[in-house]
């Protein structure tokens, strides 16, 4: 098993060295950012002096080298937009993300699991279709719209929450339940797929007929056996939100997350800002998902990592 | 455990293909009656008939041109709304466009993308999972990191890059949308293949001498049949209205043609004066995504055969 | 989706057209260029209140600040919080947008390149620092300096140095003679040389200035907090704090508003004037407009210009699209405040008949054209493209409208003349309110936007900009703004108007030049 985490953890370094690559170049396909931190008065020479000055008029390679060197070190420079070191600014942002997604992806996974399986347990009753419809709504619901309303309710009409903002819980319910509503919604459609495959398994008879109470075989044995596309579908939820997926939802609220901070990087073709987001989040992914490998071969020894 | 006919593999390879082409017509039939008798699956294929014959007849079923223009008329109220204008049955967008025509055309787009999306994506994503669950090891390592960077990668990221080489158009959306969208299936599939790929009658095909690829396509790929079906509707409903952000940056649909997630994201500065605007598309997803479910989850059901079983009685 | 930060940072008139207060403006700029100084307009004396109770107000901006160092970024967000930090040598008056002093208390031209000012005594940097002529000198030669990389260079051009001459006299350098050095003031902020030059990597996150309001903390992405600077040159503000907070989707800023956690408001969409309450409207400098390129096959002739601009009604979109707020724009891209505007020149009418005639005339009809736009940009930027090209359409073109990504859309803006697309939607807001910067970006061959030469133009702009006499220099620019708009050189749109919802309690006119003082603002209560 150590053996085997060594090895994950070399595979890591060279997921997070490869998608920062592949980032830089892919940035420098699309052109250099100057035009796009000028006002559009700004004059040619005023452009082709700022180039220069930033060093993006010089050879691909150049740029490159000078990005590697800096880069394993773990320093990306500074923002250009920002002009703060950009790691501290993804850094910064970090605490408000994980409290928002933790807190919406516990939101989502406390429901959705007890939500799915009463529905496969009452198939087709009026429970299960209402389960169904719900769960299809909350995928296909506009979140900024859920978001909006929400806010328009509950905080403008009954004033029980503040409308945006981050500081207190009063902060955090709306956008945290809006934050949840769709993977509430997926995650309760797999559960329930689930267990109805496990349902009518053999070894539920079997289980049934050595006299074992209801609640325990569901959740010991479907549950469990069930597991597996649940638990990848909950981490990938979780895992789009730490990778900033929560945009529309820091937008509706202005959430100082992490989220926005990435987007406008992207538009701003603020490079040492997307390296240094992109850094972040293939760590979040790479360990995320060492987790939950981790989890599944606790959940089913049939799975062996070697 | 599963059932999966693994005595097959010991009949004659001709008389193998000769039962399936017969089981495939004899089970369209069933499949046909089976249809008839489950009201809400019928209610499933009819709506999703509906939908995808009003894109497709759109001119003939929209009544009004989706892109004829009045802005003294923007923002009117549906038809039985307080305030609303006869014939206008969904309202009137911004620039006073019919919404129901914008509907029903708009929907060529999204499904069109949603569809070709889930398709190539789904196909893609599983493919990987299959392999790298199957074969485990360094294949499985290689797979999934290759995975972990296309996570990691920002989509919009990708979406501009792409779109600023080969410039905006329906065709180069799913593309982008598929690149970045085949990961959730791989992770998915990967994940239920590495504990089946230890089950008794995986073990068992392997043993009698099974290829690979005929036990992960032949009897693996059907045990996965279900989450699948269920992440690829999901998906659809995502990619519907992922569609939509990209437009609206100016990288896929170009005006004056619609998608309902361009609808509903060029109506959301309207949403407390034009509630109708970002309503009624997003009704036509969530109908359309509706519709989708019941037939996958009926096709789920049908395919599995203790399922199946159940259902027969309790229809007949 | 895309922020449009810039947006909201625009420029506002206070005054309705027609003021006579422009009038005012251009006078006093008169004086300006011929060296008189300008008697220090009365600041609101402050009157010992018995203890005042303490009072906060909240104002909700579109996007976070990219950072709060005054003079490197060009963004609007960073301006609303620091135009509360720190100050001009230069201001303009809240009402008639008039030059005055600032924190420099006089100024006149010594010769053709170089001008004088004497500075405000007394006057300290929140963190002690005096400000003297050494500070003027600091924060000239670091705004210039090319390593230092400033994205507000455009605004500043022409100055090439600063001089001390004594403690509290400083000369500024211009590269040739340079009327509108008095304008570039207003925008150059004053930075403390000492903290600035020592604490470099700390100043963009924590500044320090002289304005009436000090620093206090900034929680990225969710707050900015000042603090009543009880120090003050003007007297202490009234009001003791402001938080200002970046709220970057509309209806949560109506939402925020309504719910009374916000005071003020930027950047309010029309339709929700009606929710607010309390609005306060005020014609803007944003024109958007539609750049022709006027050396590509059809639209070469006249004619055909012609017919685009009869074709769009104008009135329409302003009283629909904009629910009211805004006008069409007088057949230029200036206002009656700018320097340079001519009141003669007016609009296209609309006229879909004369456009349809012009069109046929010139064998344009069912002429295929590109009109490339962006979105989220600009207030209802992408619904003004469709609804223009709806009616170019009605007149008989064929309209292929590519909305495409900033970046892109950039790329093609700065082309230059030969690739540009047929039509490229673009706004345009002149917040120096000089002609000079519309006219010769736009409309003369060497203009980095311009897909329009006429030689006339070229001339009239390069000799009115080193023309001191400021009637002549203003004869010029009207002369050019006629030629232009005969020759139908762009697709002449709307005027904009901006707005802004304020909570019941809060008293503030609007400015002109769009900032937001939070010492103009009253809170009653």
């Amino acid at each position: 098993m150590t053996n085997y985490l060594i090895r994950r953890l070399l595979w890591s370094v060279l997921v997070v060295v490869g998608v920062s690559l592949v980032v830089f170049f892919v940035t420098h396909a699309i052109g250099d950012p100057v035009r796009i931190m000028l006002p559009l008065e700004a004059s040619q020479e005023e452009y082709l002096t700022m180039r220069h000055a930033w060093g993006f008029d010089d050879p691909l390679y150049v740029q490159f080298w000078r990005f590697a060197v800096k880069a394993a070190r773990g320093d990306f420079g500074d923002s250009l937009w920002q002009r703060t070191p950009a790691l501290a600014l993804v850094i910064d942002r970090l605490p408000a993300s994980f409290l928002l997604s933790f807190v919406a992806i516990a939101l989502a996974i406390l429901s959705s699991i007890p939500l799915g399986i009463l529905a496969s347990l009452r198939l087709r009753s009026l429970l299960d279709r209402l389960c169904v419809m719900g769960s299809l709504l909350g995928v296909c619901i506009p979140v900024f719209w859920l978001g909006i309303m929400l806010i328009m309710f509950f905080a403008v009409d009954l004033g029980w929450f503040y409308t945006s903002g981050y500081g207190t819980w009063k902060h955090l319910v709306l956008p945290a339940v809006t934050l949840a509503a769709l993977p509430m919604g997926r995650i309760t459609q797999i559960v329930r797929s689930s267990m109805l495959d496990e349902l009518h398994r053999q070894y539920m008879t079997t289980a049934r007929a050595k006299g074992l109470a209801e609640g325990y075989i569901i959740v010991r044995h479907a549950l469990k056996n069930a597991a597996i596309p649940i638990v990848t579908l909950a981490a990938w939820e979780l895992t789009r939100m730490l990778a900033g997926y929560t945009i529309i939802v820091e937008k509706v609220f202005a959430w100082p997350g992490f989220g926005l901070l990435a987007m406008q990087a992207i538009e701003r073709h603020d490079l040492p800002l997307i390296q240094a987001d992109v850094f972040v989040v293939a760590l979040i992914v790479v360990v995320l998902n060492i987790v939950i490998d981790f989890v599944y071969a606790a959940l089913d020894p049939r799975v062996r990592f070697e | 455990m599963k059932s999966s006919p693994a005595s097959a593999a010991s009949l004659p390879r001709v008389r193998v293909i000769e039962e399936e082409q017969f089981v495939f017509w004899r089970n369209l039939w069933k499949l046909t009656q089976y249809l008839i008798r489950d009201r809400v699956a019928l209610l499933g294929v009819l709506i999703v008939l509906t939908v995808v014959f009003a894109a497709v007849a759109a001119p003939l079923v929209a009544p009004y041109d989706p892109t004829k223009q009045n802005i003294a008329k923007r923002l009117t109220p549906p038809a039985w709304a307080v305030k609303g204008e006869a014939g206008y049955w969904l309202g009137t967008d911004q620039l006073g466009r019919d919404v129901l025509s914008r509907i029903i055309y708009g929907g060529r787009v999204s499904l069109t993308v949603g569809l070709s999306v889930v398709a190539i994506a789904g196909s893609f994503g599983i493919l990987l999972g299959l392999v790298s669950g199957y074969f485990g090891g360094r294949t499985d390592d290689a797979l999934m990191r290759l995975t972990d960077i296309q996570t990691a990668f920002p989509g919009l990221l990708l979406a501009l890059t792409i779109i600023t080489m080969i410039g905006p158009s329906v065709r180069n959306i799913i593309i982008v949308l598929s690149i970045n969208g085949w990961m959730v299936y791989a992770r998915i599939t990967r994940g239920i293949m590495l504990s089946l790929r230890e089950t008794p009658f995986i073990e068992a095909a392997r043993a009698i001498g099974c290829c690979d690829r005929r036990i992960i396509f032949r009897h693996a790929l059907p045990n996965l049949l279900s989450p699948l079906l269920t992440i690829g509707t999901l998906e659809l409903a995502r990619i519907i209205l992922a569609e939509a952000s990209l437009s609206f940056l100016g990288l896929g649909v170009q005006p004056p043609a619609a998608s309902w997630g361009l609808m509903i994201a060029d109506g959301h500065q309207y949403i407390t004066r034009g509630w109708w605007l970002v309503t009624f598309p997003g009704l036509a997803i969530a109908i359309t995504v509706f519709g989708v479910n019941l037939v996958a989850s009926w096709l789920r059901t049908y395919s599995d055969p203790t399922q199946r079983y159940r259902q027969i009685r309790t229809v007949e | 989706m895309k922020r449009r930060e810039t947006d909201e940072s625009k420029v506002l008139l206070v005054t309705d057209h027609g003021d006579p207060g422009f009038a005012v403006t251009i006078r006093l700029w008169a004086n300006a260029h011929t060296g008189a100084t300008h008697a220090h307009t009365t600041r609101g004396h402050a009157c010992a209140a018995p203890t005042p109770k303490p009072v906060q107000v909240v104002i909700a901006i579109g996007g976070d600040p990219s950072t709060l160092d005054p003079q490197y970024a060009d963004d609007g967000n960073e301006r609303a919080v620091n135009d509360n930090i720190y100050e001009m040598l230069l201001f303009r008056d809240p009402k008639t947008m008039a030059v005055v002093p600032g924190l420099a208390e006089s100024y006149k031209q010594v010769d053709a390149t170089t001008w004088r000012l004497t500075l405000r005594k007394g006057v300290k940097f929140h963190n002690g620092e005096a400000l003297n002529a050494a500070a003027v000198v600091f924060s000239v030669k670091r705004i210039l300096d090319p390593a230092f990389k400033s994205q507000q260079l455009s605004y500043v051009e022409g100055i090439t140095d600063a001089k001390a001459v004594d403690d509290y006299t400083v000369d500024i350098i211009t590269s040739g003679p340079l009327p509108i050095l008095p304008v570039r003031l207003t925008w150059l902020k004053i930075v403390p040389p000492k903290y600035a030059a020592e604490k470099a990597a700390e100043f963009p996150n924590y500044p320090v200035g002289t304005g009436p309001y000090k620093f206090v903390e900034w929680k990225k992405g969710d707050h900015v907090t000042l603090e009543a600077n009880q120090a003050y040159w003007g007297g202490a503000p009234k009001i003791n704090r402001v938080i200002i907070r970046p709220i970057p989707e509309e209806a949560t800023r109506l939402a925020a508003l309504k719910a009374g956690e916000v005071d003020l408001v930027r950047g309010l969409i029309p339709e929700y004037v009606k929710d607010v309450p309390k609005a306060a409207h005020r014609p803007g400098l944003e024109f958007p407009w539609i750049r022709i390129n006027t050396r590509k096959g059809k639209l070469a002739d006249l004619k055909v210009r012609q017919a685009l601009n009869y074709a769009v009604d104008k009135e329409a979109l302003a009283k629909s699209l904009y629910g009211g707020f805004a006008v069409p724009a007088d057949g230029q891209l200036l206002t009656k405040g700018h320097f340079g505007y001519n009141p003669e020149v007016k609009a296209f009418p609309y006229d879909l008949t004369k456009a349809k005639a012009l069109l046929k005339e010139a064998g344009a009809v069912g002429m295929s054209v590109d009109l490339i736009g962006e979105s989220g940009r600009w207030l209802k930027d992408k619904e003004l493209i469709e609804a223009v090209a709806g009616q170019l359409t009605e007149a008989g073109l064929k309209v292929n409208v590519k909305i495409v990504e900033w970046k892109t859309w950039l790329d093609l803006l700065f082309a230059g003349a030969e690739k540009a697309p047929d039509l490229q939607f673009s706004s345009h807001d002149n917040e120096l309110l000089d002609a000079s910067r519309t006219l010769s970006g736009l409309f003369t061959s060497k203009g980095n936007q311009a897909a329009y030469a006429n030689p006339e133009v070229d001339k009239l702009v390069e000799t009115a900009a080193t023309e001191t006499d400021p009637a002549k220099r203003e004869e010029m620019y009207r002369k050019a703004v006629k030629i232009i708009n005969e020759e139908a050189a762009c697709i002449f749109l709307l005027n904009l108007e901006n707005i802004y919802g304020l909570s019941k309690r809060l008293e503030w006119m609007p400015r002109l030049d769009g900032r937001v003082l939070v010492k103009e603002m009253t809170v009653s209560q």
